[in-house]
């Protein structure tokens, strides 16, 4: 149980607001269409206070989806976010994010690693958010190990290994939300995403609510 | 969670492997999917005047021709060999000059932009295969789902060069025609479905090699098309199964039914018994287009079962009709 506790304070997870230093740790939960018709993320973060006039936070997730849960699928995704400008409530945070993905299919068992670029523009005043976010997700590199049946019934020469530039998604959206109390957040995050010219498989749409405390 | 944090330290190690190089390049011909007819000179090959296609034929060329056309679209025609050279018994080699490809886009034939991907311009392929190797003859067609539709366009446009066909379990041959029973393609929450969407995060849908990679992941995924084993394909069209369907077949008033009552042959309609869309109920409603048209129900057999693990059944029924014809 210390282990899964432990683990789950290094995860991270966003938030709208950064909170104040008087409660500075977050923990969370989210659900949407993310990267999945339905996708349940868990969230922890919190606040550094010696970069707390930047607003700065570490925070990250752990995201499985679930429309057919089994465990071979999940997300990991850990960083940090900072305010890089601000006048009044208008604000430019920039988050940086390592990720970890991993994908366990009859066809291949795959690893993938990227960071996550986003920067959120938008009004962050005391109790509420509004912004736009764009975000530029790069794998960088995965891992594959393809199955015999893949070999046998797909292609049989396909390469295991380390591919490079593996993937790449684009999100532009926007977010909204607020503290309806002081240690309690809710959030709405929703836009348009883009895994490549040829993918019309699915809507390319992404839509996250979510919802935090803060201790 | 520890297995997570073990793998993270592994990725970390992996990172570093990437500064040194030596990784895959996705993009690559035969890295993740197999090389294509312009990519690799050994693979048979016919060169059409728009395109150049994955081609094989079978048997003595003074047999009867018979085309097989595959199913997707976007598939390819490694799952109908065996109605080719079956397990058992004999093939459709041993009485015809088959004549089978992958179409224009799919398997290991050419690639092409989307704005290539027509059914006009596939209409146009089919009249150049047949008209090269088959010049002046009439012809036998086998069309499985989508390759029944196809057949039929070509059917509806030279009904003259048909002397019989036999559609597998075909699509709609015109547009409003209502589909029945459960849809085997989309359903948001099957596995199948999240499988694919999530393997987009890995592997982006960005150029064509790995767009065809993240689409030939699915067939090996779990769908009510078969009872048993996966049929095989080399390689999944991407752009044809995203151009041609969902661009053109599912939006277009496509009407290839009006002059099919001219094949004046036998057209046999080929069947699973499991529950499909496009199983025995709502073929009923497409005999009628035909002067001889018949059915035939494949016993233990899903949408890809009856023509790839219940082949040998498919083909018996399908040798008997034909042999009609012959007599």
């Amino acid at each position: 149980m210390i282990g899964v506790a432990g683990a789950l304070m290094l995860l991270a997870a966003d938030v709208g607001l950064v909170p104040a230093p008087q409660r500075p740790n977050v923990v969370g939960i989210a659900a949407g269409v993310d990267g999945s018709t339905m996708t349940l993320s868990l969230l922890a973060g919190r606040s550094l206070r010696r970069l707390s006039k930047r607003r700065a936070f570490v925070s990250g997730s752990f995201d499985l989806p679930m429309a057919q849960p089994d465990f071979g699928d999940w997300r990991l995704r850990a960083g940090f976010r900072m305010e890089v400008a601000r006048w009044k409530g208008l604000a430019l945070p920039v988050r940086l994010d390592g990720t970890v993905r991993m994908l366990t299919n009859r066809s291949v068992r795959a690893l993938g690693l990227g960071t996550e670029l986003t920067v959120a523009p938008g009004w962050y005043a005391r109790r509420w958010f509004a912004g736009a976010e764009l975000a530029w997700d790069q794998g960088w590199g995965a891992h594959l190990r393809h199955s015999d049946a893949y070999r046998r019934v797909v292609y049989q020469d396909v390469q295991d290994g380390w591919v490079r530039l593996p993937g790449r998604t684009l999100r532009y959206g926007a977010r909204v939300g607020g503290l309806p109390v002081s240690w309690l957040e809710i959030w709405l995050r929703a836009g348009y995403e883009q895994h490549g010219r040829f993918d019309q498989i699915a809507p390319p749409l992404y839509a996250i609510v979510g919802t935090s405390v803060r201790f | 969670m520890l297995a997570a944090l073990t793998t993270v330290r592994f990725s970390c190690l992996a990172v570093l492997l990437f500064g040194l190089g030596g990784c895959l390049d996705p993009t690559e011909p035969g890295v993740l999917v197999h090389a294509t007819v312009d990519e690799d000179d050994s693979l048979p090959a016919l060169e059409l005047s728009e395109t150049r296609l994955h081609l094989q034929t079978f048997g003595d060329p003074r047999n009867p021709p018979l085309v097989l056309l595959h199913g997707g679209p976007g598939n390819d025609h490694r799952y109908l060999l065996r109605l080719v050279q079956p397990r058992w018994g004999p093939g459709l080699e041993d009485e015809y000059f088959v004549i089978v490809f992958d179409q224009r886009g799919a398997g290991l034939s050419r690639r092409h932009e989307p704005e290539a991907l027509t059914l006009d311009a596939y209409l146009r392929d089919l009249e150049e295969v047949i008209d090269t190797l088959a010049p002046e003859r009439q012809v036998i067609l086998f069309g499985h789902s989508w390759g029944g539709q196809y057949a039929a366009m070509y059917m509806n446009a030279h009904p003259e060069r048909v002397t019989a066909a036999v559609l597998a379990e075909p699509g709609r041959l015109r547009w409003d025609l209502e589909e029945g029973g459960a849809d085997f393609d989309f359903d948001p929450f099957a596995e199948h479905i999240g499988d694919l969407l999530w393997a987009r995060q890995l592997v982006s849908m960005q150029e064509h090699a790995r767009a065809d990679y993240v689409a030939s992941l699915l067939l090996l995924e779990d769908t009510n098309a078969r009872v048993e084993d996966p049929s095989p394909n080399w390689r999944v069209g991407a752009a044809v199964l995203l151009s041609l369907y969902l661009d053109e077949i599912e939006v277009a008033h496509f009407d290839w039914t009006p002059r099919l009552a001219e094949v004046e042959g036998p057209v046999l309609f080929v069947v699973g018994d499991q529950p499909s869309d496009l199983g025995a109920s709502f073929q009923t409603q497409q005999l009628d287009f035909f002067v001889d048209a018949r059915m035939v129900e494949i016993a233990g057999a899903g949408h890809s079962d009856i023509v790839w693990k219940r082949a040998e059944d498919t083909l018996a029924v399908t040798l008997g009709v034909l042999a009609e014809v012959r007599r």
